[in-house]
């Protein structure tokens, strides 16, 4: 073997030598952390008080996501509005034209944000007993917080499946997804969560370890907190018929009929907007409107008090010099439920409390208490004159329609009501065509999943 | 891993010679001519064979150079033109050199390593070559444009007619569900960004929701079209794994190499191009006549009644889309140097407008090449480009808000007059949320990007002996590009009051910066005449950083447009960063000039990957065999190739992470559970390609025929499932799906007249491809909705297959439970036929683009009918009495293929009609001038198509969750596509 040549064999060490402390330089492996968020891995991991907490608030951003969806859609089911965005003609045809089908538009309807709320209520469970400076009685009020916001989500979406039923456990994993569960089923877990929750909070001494916004002014401690708990209770007894376990709820809420004042119906907690940026605005204020319309029978009708002039709630309903027009339908009746984009919206408050109680005395065939609160909400509220104490005319119509007018623009109750009572034949359709759909069916990304398909995973064509 | 690359050295050392000793020398002359025409051929490299010495013919052809004692051979090489190799006798002391053009391009050099390339003639895999002219023949926005019609195997669709471009490739099909399916873009070695930044309108269409950008909704420009297509020398595309595995795990869709003309030694040669041109509306989709006022009030309401005129009809594509622009373009470069010290110096600028008033697009650019030889051993090679793009595309696409233009033109009937006053004002549009003349007049989207890749690269040839060479090659560089973005849309337009918050304004910033650093060693070892080994080494770093900021205000003190005037402000901003490492071997060996073969692989590792420190190996390997002379006169000679590769396609930035979404309520911070669930293991998907096929040269060396065949099969296929909700999760990021995609590829190109005095030259391209899952571990899954129609993921069918709703046959109300097949998103071929015939001094040239089959849903046609403003709303429907747009707006959302349409078209992409003025006239206007041309030429000039409305390419955005990887299958509200036309004028001097 020859020798190399002296200069090419130095050029070549030389090269030797740079390559390889480049390439050993290079060999460094790089970890590059996530730079936008958090991960779930940290929550699970080494969650700390300081991130549940701030994951307890995800729980009031989850609850108050689907509020626009749930008073929107359900309220156009039930005709208390209609969308007429002239950009997007399918909340008139999917909405109220065509039939309702798993793979439709906006079929959805708060089903993918009830699990993800499960999800975040289920993580926080999940190890807030591991968190190392939570005390006992701060453990205890994070559960009974998370469980509340966990069985609100369920009894809101039991509401829109109704008898297709719906899953109580989600898995993260997908591998094996919770059942379907009965109606029944549902409103018995819901109904077990809140009596849980009602336990945690009785433990959790004081105070809360995190902060919640202005809309809980009054409602931010464990006890005071109860009462919003069993509220929500009464409403879900009464959702299922259980008349006198509301009445027994009710007692233990925030009810109150002492004050005959307006204020005195807004009592409650609330879902709270701002301007600020990652914040939420209130998605029922249209004021110019955009989208937005009321039903024409609101303003139609409605009672009038003994001057004649209606129903003081109609002003829920104001006239706008815009009309909008879609697919056929016009109207210049928007909504005039808030103030302004910021106004804040009822998770629950005590008009509809009192109009609980009165629908549960009326079952119970108490008529006296029944009128005696159908007629705070008929004066306070309406300004109409009180029915006399030995009214003898259907309270069910009377109950309905203060619903109607009290609630107007709320979670579609008018449409589960009208549902419950078995009257969705009488609400009006604005053409032969038109529909009422009495259930939603599941949206395609659950169905196509499963085997055997859920019994939701069908075509509703309504009435 | 160093002590491998230790002994690896070692070794080469050990099996290597002396180097040649010095001896006497002597000074050969000699002349460099081409045949036929016996022009002298100026800047030809000669080089003494097994040396490093050499040296450059001048402008007559002539060179001098000292070549060692004793026989030499001379190698001579000119781009253009096959290397020759000339024999020069111990007492020779004159040569004369006479090299053939290359009109074939048989003997361009093709990279086939990170620091070496093979000879077309011997390549063992189908790559495409496109040359400076057929780039820059016809003015085009940018250089994935300009390769329309032009590469066999490629999809290259525009997504908007806005002026600037936006564009889509695909080689050879869909290569990934979820990953990157763009190409790699490398221009002289640097890798460059084609990433596309949303510019903000989101947050006045709304088409998104709230957020205040959404790229997928916004028609962006992909960040490539920044460059300069006349600066480019050559495109190669990479189309398959085997060609593509040097570039490892950024290859699977391909890769698109740029080489940018470099300087030429000898006196400063200039060469000025400028132009002229306009445009016009493409395509028109025309509105409904009103034929009465009953028919106005159906559709616009009561209000109709203060508007309707029977006597007035107003063409709102005519008055919005009927701007004449003027454009114009202006390129001076000038190339020169010595033998050691070479340069190309090259300025640019473009300003186009569109067919929408207040539209446009300007790019400016600077490029400077320099190549320097350091010594007889190292040479270096610098460049840098510095490009400005300016653009305001307007309101265009999709939209929730009512302010769109194109969106809002399906919503205006022909008897409202919606154009300007006398006085100023605009009038206010009673049935829609605005006016969209007013809009063109008050909206701004503007753009600004300031970019500069610069490249450098190091060759020493550490020795060089008659049998053995190892060289050095160093190379890299850095791309850096902050994009500018602003919206501004005052208070007084229609639509700005609705929300309650009128003017709304939107500022971007987004900066990308990447590097890569590539180090390479090569060997080549003759141990026989007709026998060379190449051998390289390399490594490869890159790193790429993404951030964008952004920033709204809406409700607009004083109409302000800063965003500090905004009562309601909004924030953005998110960040990437990506770190790779990859190492590369590869050996060439050529036998015989016949018989090539190579084996080789790179390993790859990325902060993207679940495991950071993870290699991931992508092996290649192929052979290529040369018969000659086999049926001399039909097919002079055949080659036959087939090759294997592997490539990868890294999982995105984030992909591995579980995001807890960060929001908040009433001034509080709150976490929520993402909706998308990451992989913590996620790893690159795996393609394997084999790839077969054979190349002819044919009819006395006029022609050649390509025929290419593939297969890969994807695995590790990363997909974005739907998850059902009740996981808690909307989407989970996975591996495991298999994919098989397969396809075939052929080409023509031919000379079959060639004479001094006329010529005629053609070249067709043709290419498709069918994908098919054939693993899934999870249950079949829609990306999208049925009513608007998915894509439905499915084992055994095609990754691109169209589902929607339909009625069942028995229950005409009822509808399929799982909707039908509506038919296939991809096409079903493409191909392109371009013809050149030069008589004398004139020549024509014309290009014809056809795309067959695929599908696509036409939005604009569908808010025509919805605003019961279609051209043909008027005729009979189905059934009795029935319009036939009432017909189709209540049955769209049963049965969605009403609206699914063939995609297909053919479209006359490129002609031009040229004369190269007589030197004699030229010099006579201006004594200096060599050559000068002046040219007429159009792009898209005419289409057959049976697509109704708008462009059949115009694919603007994907449906739902439908990653752009697969496809966007719907058009709606673009920004129309439009014919362009040039008068060109060029001089060289």
């Amino acid at each position: 073997m020859r020798r190399l040549h002296g200069a090419a064999l130095r050029r070549v060490a030389v090269m030797t030598v740079l390559g390889a402390s480049a390439f050993a330089g290079a060999c460094k492996e790089v970890t590059v952390p996530n730079y936008n968020s958090p991960n779930v891995d940290g929550l699970l991991n080494r969650p700390d008080a300081a991130t549940i907490n701030t994951t307890v608030l995800g729980l009031l951003v989850g609850a108050r996501a689907v509020v626009g969806t749930y008073s929107q859609t359900l309220g156009i089911f039930g005709r208390e509005m209609y969308n007429l965005d002239q950009a997007d003609a399918r909340f008139v045809l999917s909405w109220l034209v065509e039939p309702l089908t798993p793979g439709g538009f906006g079929v959805d309807i708060g089903w993918s944000a009830t699990y993800r709320q499960v999800l975040t209520a289920q993580t926080i469970l999940d190890v807030v007993d591991k968190v190392p400076d939570y005390s006992t009685l701060q453990k205890e009020g994070v559960k009974g917080f998370a469980k509340t916001f966990m069985a609100l989500a369920l009894m809101e979406q039991l509401r829109v499946r109704d008898t297709f039923g719906i899953v109580l456990q989600v898995d993260p994993t997908a591998a094996k997804l919770g059942p379907f569960v009965t109606k029944d089923e549902g409103y018995v877990r819901a109904a077990a969560l809140l009596d849980e929750a009602k336990v945690h909070l009785n433990a959790a001494g004081t105070s809360f370890p995190f902060t919640l916004t202005t809309g809980f002014a009054g409602f931010n401690t464990p006890s005071n907190f109860l009462k919003v708990n069993r509220g929500l209770k009464a409403r879900l007894e009464v959702d299922r018929g259980r008349w006198q376990d509301a009445l027994t709820a009710l007692g233990e809420s925030f009810i109150t009929t002492s004050t005959a004042t307006a204020a005195t119906l807004g009592i409650g907690v609330y879902h709270v907007y701002s301007t600020s940026s990652g914040d939420a605005l209130n998605p029922m204020f249209d004021a110019a409107p955009r989208q937005l319309v009321a039903h024409p029978s609101f303003l139609q009708d409605v009672q009038r008090r003994a001057d004649g002039t209606p129903d003081l709630r109609s002003g829920k309903v104001a006239i706008s010099t815009t009309t909008l027009t879609s697919q056929g339908i016009s109207s210049n009746q928007r909504l005039n439920l808030y103030a302004s984009n910021v106004t804040p919206i009822a998770l629950i408050r005590n008009e509809e409390l009192v109009l609980l109680r009165a629908e549960a005395n009326i079952a119970l065939g108490n008529r006296s208490a029944a009128i005696q609160d159908l007629n705070f909400i008929r004066t306070v509220a309406g300004g109409l004159a009180p029915l006399p104490s030995d009214h003898s005319g259907n309270l069910v119509d009377e109950l309905l329609y203060n619903r109607r007018y009290s609630l107007f623009g709320e979670y579609g109750h008018r449409w589960f009501d009208m549902r419950r009572y078995g009257r969705l034949a009488t609400l009006p359709r604005f053409a032969p065509t038109h529909r009422i759909y009495p259930i939603v069916p599941l949206p395609s990304d659950e169905c196509n999943q499963r085997t055997p398909e859920p019994k939701g995973c069908v075509q509703v064509s309504g009435i | 891993m160093q002590r491998m690359l230790s002994a690896l050295l070692a070794g080469l050392l050990l099996a290597s010679g002396t180097a040649a000793g010095q001896a006497s020398t002597r000074q050969v002359t000699g002349t460099v001519t081409e045949e036929g025409s016996n022009a002298p051929i100026a800047s030809a490299q000669i080089q003494v064979r097994g040396t490093t010495t050499g040296g450059l013919s001048g402008e007559d052809g002539r060179f001098s150079i000292r070549v060692p004692g004793g026989e030499v051979v001379l190698v001579v090489r000119r781009l253009g033109y096959p290397p020759v190799e000339v024999t020069v006798g111990a007492s020779q002391s004159s040569v004369s050199v006479v090299m053939r053009k290359d009109a074939l391009k048989l003997d361009q050099v093709v990279i086939t390593g990170q620091a070496t390339g093979i000879s077309r003639r011997n390549l063992p895999n189908s790559v495409t070559s496109v040359s400076a002219d057929q780039v820059s023949r016809v003015s085009s926005p940018s250089v994935d444009q300009a390769l329309q019609g032009k590469v066999a195997g490629a999809q290259i669709s525009t997504s908007t007619g806005a002026p600037g471009g936006g564009n889509r490739v695909r080689i050879r099909g869909i290569s990934s569900i979820l990953g990157s399916a763009q190409p790699l873009y490398v221009v002289d070695g640097v890798i460059v960004s084609d990433v596309s930044i949303g510019n903000g309108t989101n947050k006045l269409t709304r088409a998104a929701g709230t957020v205040i950008s959404a790229a997928t909704q916004e028609s962006p420009v992909n960040r490539i079209s920044d460059l300069n297509p006349n600066d480019v020398e050559s495109m190669e595309i990479l189309k398959g794994s085997a060609a593509a595995a040097i570039y490892g795990s950024k290859a699977s869709g391909g890769v698109i190499i740029i080489t940018t003309k470099r300087g030429q030694a000898g006196k400063p040669q200039f060469n000025f191009r400028s132009g002229l041109g306009t445009s016009r509306l493409a395509y028109r989709n025309g509105q409904r006549k009103f034929q009465s006022l009953a028919d106005a009030t159906a559709a616009f309401g009561p209000r109709a009644v203060d508007f309707y005129d029977p006597n007035r009809v107003i063409d709102y594509e005519d008055v919005t889309y009927g701007h004449e622009p003027l454009n114009r373009e202006a390129s001076l470069s000038v190339s020169g140097g010595s033998a050691d010290t070479r340069y190309f110096l090259s300025a640019n600028g473009r300003n186009e407008e569109g067919i929408v008033r207040n539209t446009y697009a300007k790019k400016y650019g600077t490029r400077v090449n320099v190549d320097q030889r350091l010594s007889d051993r190292v040479e270096l090679q610098v460049g840098t480009e510095v490009l400005r793009t300016l653009s305001d595309r307007g309101l265009f696409g999709n939209d929730n808000a009512g302010n769109s233009i194109a969106y809002t033109l399906t919503k205006i009937p022909s008897f409202l007059d919606l154009r300007q006053k006398a006085d100023g004002s605009w009038p206010v549009n009673p049935f829609y949320n605005s006016n969209p003349l007013h809009t063109i007049d008050r909206v701004t989207n503007e753009e600004g990007v300031w970019r500069t890749i610069s490249n450098a690269r190091l060759t020493w040839d550490m020795f060089a002996t008659n049998r053995q060479e190892l060289r050095f090659v160093g190379y890299g560089g850095a791309d850096v590009m902050a994009q500018h973005n602003e919206v501004f849309s005052p208070p007084e337009l229609q639509y700005e009051p609705l929300d309650g918050l009128p003017g709304t304004t939107v500022v971007s910033d987004g900066n990308n910066t990447q590097a890569n650093l590539n180090l390479n060693l090569v060997h080549v070892w003759r141990p026989f005449t007709r026998m060379s080994a190449t051998t390289q080494l390399g490594t490869q770093y890159e790193r790429r950083k993404l951030g964008v900021s952004r920033s709204s205000g809406q409700g607009l003190l004083g109409g302000l447009q800063v965003v500090t005037a905004g009562t309601v402000r909004d924030i953005d901003e998110n960040r990437l960063l990506t770190e790779d490492f990859g190492i590369f071997g590869q050996t060439e060996l050529l036998l015989n000039d016949r018989l090539f073969l190579t084996v080789g692989a790179r390993a790859d590792r990325s902060s993207n990957n679940g495991d950071v420190g993870k290699f991931y190996l992508f092996p290649k390997a192929s052979a290529s065999y040369r018969l000659p002379n086999l049926l001399p006169g039909a097919i002079d000679e055949l080659k036959l190739r087939l090759a294997y590769g592997e490539t990868g396609n890294q999982p995105l930035y984030g992909q591995k992470f579980t995001p807890l979404d960060l929001t908040n309520i009433g001034g509080l911070g709150a976490f929520r559970i993402g909706t998308g669930r990451g992989a913590a293991d996620i790893r690159p998907e795996r393609q394997r390609e084999l790839e077969a096929g054979f190349d002819a040269t044919i009819l006395k060396n006029r022609g050649t025929i390509d025929i290419t065949g593939f297969q890969r099969n994807i695995s590790d296929l990363l997909i974005t499932r739907t998850l059902p909700p009740t996981s808690g999760y909307a989407s989970e990021v996975s591996n495991g799906a298999e994919m098989k995609v397969w396809g075939m590829e052929a080409s023509l190109s031919a000379y079959p007249v060639q004479r001094p005095s006329y010529s005629w030259n053609t070249r067709v391209s043709w290419g498709m491809n069918r994908s098919e899952i054939t693993k899934l571990p999870v249950p079949s899954f829609l990306l999208g909705t049925l009513q608007v129609g998915a894509v439905r993921i499915e084992k055994g069918k095609s990754a691109t297959q169209l589902i929607g709703n339909d009625t069942l046959p028995q229950t005409p109300r009822a509808l399929y439970p799982r909707g039908v097949l509506m038919g296939e998103g991809n096409p079903s071929w493409n191909g392109g036929w371009g013809n050149e015939i030069r008589l004398g001094r004139f020549s024509a040239f014309a290009l014809l683009d056809r795309q067959q089959g695929g599908m696509l849903a036409n939005g604009t046609w569908r808010h025509y009918d919805l605003g019961q403003n279609s051209r043909d709303f008027d005729a009979p429907g189905p059934k009795a009495g029935q319009k036939l747009g009432d017909y189709r707006r209540s049955t769209y959302l049963a049965v969605t293929s009403i609206y699914y349409q063939d995609a297909s078209y053919t479209k006359l992409r490129e002609v031009t009609l040229g004369y190269d003025v007589p030197s004699a006239v030229a010099q006579k206007l201006w004594s200096r001038a060599q050559s000068a041309r002046i040219q007429l030429s159009g792009r898209n000039l005419y289409w057959w198509t049976k697509f109704r409305g708008g462009d059949p390419e115009a694919q603007n955005f994907g449906a739902g969750n439908v990653p752009d990887a697969i496809q966007r299958n719907r058009e709606l509200a673009a920004y129309p596509a439009s014919r362009s036309f040039w008068l060109n004028f060029n001089v060289e001097f």
